[in-house]
């Protein structure tokens, strides 16, 4: 037998005979039993957004294609999770959270991701001191700040996020400040929110637009008079004119307008022809 | 014996790369540095990155010298990083272990519209501690640079920290552009004094405390319970409503002839009844003495004091007539 050493092994075959990326106290076996063989992982990073306290690998869900590996805190057992296909699995398990933010990756081999074909169709359940990783492994990534926004549909939106006011609504940003403890005034940007509507909602709403045909209103009235002469009248603040019978010159005018439920009647009162 | 160290253990394996990428043989190539020449390396990867674990990696792109300068670019495969270099700088008569952080040059954030350089963001960063660069040195002994690719000098995925699509970093508001008016069938265009866009930016790159406030009509609640905020809209809710217009951007106008913003004409600029009576249709009745003529192809009612019916007809009969 070789007494050969190899004094600087690469990274990964170092941690392959070690409990690495567990930690040295993680006892990698369950409660029911089943055990985590040493070199099924060679490494880890993980950083699901949230995780407060020491990570393991809480959960495996497997089936006759895949396993569901979940990696949490003791708040939250499932902050993240990745999939391995027990077909043709990939070297490394790719871990997201819930909304499908990045959360780290488990570095492993194929060959040695197989092994968990033979963990058995079901799920299995560990405890923190079952798989607990090292913390060398864990990365705080503290849920401070705005993470995302998140709509109902589901969708995470990060990034440069940008918000649109849509028919009808305006947004405004403003600069101000607020009142600050200890007397202080401290700086914030003020969205501002206005519902305004759309006055030309119709239009918007017609599909195709072209179908919407823009009305022409009646904007004034022209009235020319017996002599020609010309003059627009154009309604009040209301929209409505006003017409009138009579003449300033003459108060026993025999010109009678009358409004009627549907419009106006004009005419002259005297006596019939005989 | 005692233990070495971290960086002297790495210096005498291909940590920080992936076993078997470097320390190759391939003259002019990456794969063919020391193992000795980079001792650890860490990189963290922007939300703008789009970076993805499954499928992209880092690795060390070009090993370049020049006079006593050394420099060590890395690069990803992320299509999103195309051409952006996290480069390293070094001179050939650095000690050992040295450890340097860097930003990439090119940046992310803002924005065709409205870049704003406070708003830009690093496409990743990175640290890199070198170890002893005399082998190194040996293969560039002057001006020249070794050229890497795939499968050479890929970085432990371990070492990358994956932000792509993490976090909000920053806000930025805009408007759809409002429903304008257009003119009727016949009618000139309208001509608007600015020219229309789809959107208009309002505010970009809002950092730090932001708040949102009810304006005209709105409601905002927000549920602690579930982290949630609720916009709504309820008539005379928030500020009231409004008295006047509110522009989409500062300085908007409406178009000539116009006293909306959206174009089309306001309530006292549309008569919509005369007498009160309004609706699609309105009679004019001519009693007795009158006669009432539509001209239809004129726009014109010609309403005529003619006295017929009468006794008596004066010698000056008026006529007065109506366009509409």
């Amino acid at each position: 037998m070789s007494r050969d050493r190899v004094l600087f092994p690469a990274w990964r075959r170092e941690n392959e005979p070690t409990k690495y990326p567990f930690s040295p106290r993680a006892r990698l076996v369950n409660e029911a039993g089943l055990a985590v063989t040493e070199g099924t992982f060679l490494d880890a990073s993980l950083f699901p957004v949230g995780a407060a306290g020491p990570l393991y690998l809480s959960k495996a869900v497997v089936t006759h294609e895949t396993a569901v590996l979940s990696v949490g805190d003791a708040a939250d057992p499932a902050r993240c999770t990745g999939t391995v296909r027990l077909v043709s699995p990939a070297a490394d398990v790719v871990l997201s959270d819930a909304v499908g933010r990045p959360a780290g990756l488990l570095v492993s081999e194929p060959a040695r991701l197989a092994v968990l074909q033979s963990w058995g169709v079901g799920t299995h359940e560990f405890a923190p001191g079952d798989t607990e990783f090292c913390a060398t492994c864990c990365v705080p990534t503290p849920e401070v700040g705005l993470r995302g926004v998140l709509l109902d549909s589901g969708e995470l939106l990060t990034g440069d996020v940008w918000l649109v006011g849509g028919d009808g609504v305006v947004l405004r940003g403003e600069a101000v400040t607020v009142p600050g403890p200890c007397g202080t005034q401290v700086p914030v940007t003020v969205v501002r929110v206005d519902v305004v509507g759309d006055p030309l909602f119709r239009r918007r709403l017609c599909q195709p637009r072209d179908l919407f045909a823009t009305p022409n209103p009646v904007r004034s009235v022209l009235v020319v008079g017996p002599d020609g002469a010309e003059f627009a009248v154009t309604p009040d603040e209301r929209g409505n004119l006003q017409l009138t019978g009579g003449n300033n010159l003459a108060e026993d005018t025999v010109l009678r307008l009358y409004t009627t439920p549907a419009g106006v009647k004009v005419e002259l009162v005297g006596g019939p022809q005989r | 014996m005692a233990s070495p160290d971290w960086f002297n253990t790495n210096a005498n394996r291909a940590y920080p790369f992936l076993d078997r990428t470097v320390a190759r043989p391939g003259a002019g190539e990456v794969k063919n540095i020391p193992h000795s020449a980079v001792v650890d390396a860490g990189f963290v990867l922007g939300t703008g990155a789009g970076f993805d674990p499954a499928s992209h990696v880092v690795r060390l792109a070009k090993v370049r010298r020049s006079g006593d300068d050394l420099f060590f670019d890395f690069e990803t495969t992320a299509p999103a990083m195309f051409g952006s270099v996290l480069t390293f700088r070094r001179t050939v008569t650095d000690g050992r272990y040295l450890t340097e952080d860097a930003d990439s040059d090119a940046e992310y954030g803002l924005s065709l519209t409205n870049p704003d350089e406070a708003c830009l963001e690093p496409l990743w960063s990175g640290f890199l501690a070198t170890g002893d660069l005399t082998a190194l040195l040996a293969l560039l002994p002057g001006d020249g640079e070794l050229t890497g690719g795939t499968g050479q000098a890929g970085v432990e995925p371990a070492l990358v920290q994956n932000l792509s699509g993490a976090y909000v970093s920053s806000v930025s508001l805009a408007n759809d552009d409002r429903t304008r008016v257009e003119s009727p069938a016949g009618c000139d265009a309208t001509s608007w004094p600015v020219p229309p866009e789809p959107v208009y930016l309002n505010a970009a790159c809002l950092r730090g405390a932001v708040q949102f406030k009810p304006g005209y009509n709105a409601v905002v609640t927000q549920a602690d319970a579930d982290n949630t905020l609720t916009f709504g809209a309820e008539v005379g809710a928030g500020a009231g409503q409004p008295c006047n217009e509110v522009p989409l951007y500062g300085g908007e106008a409406p178009p000539a002839g116009g006293s909306l913003l959206s174009g089309g004409p306001a309530c006292g600029q549309v008569l919509r009844s005369v007498n009160g009576v309004g609706g699609r249709l309105f009679d004019v009745v001519a009693g007795l003495g009158f006669q009432v003529t539509p001209l239809p192809d004129s726009n014109r009612v010609v309403v005529d004091c003619n006295f017929a019916g009468l006794a008596l007809c004066p010698e000056d009969v008026s006529s007065v007539s109506e366009s509409v």
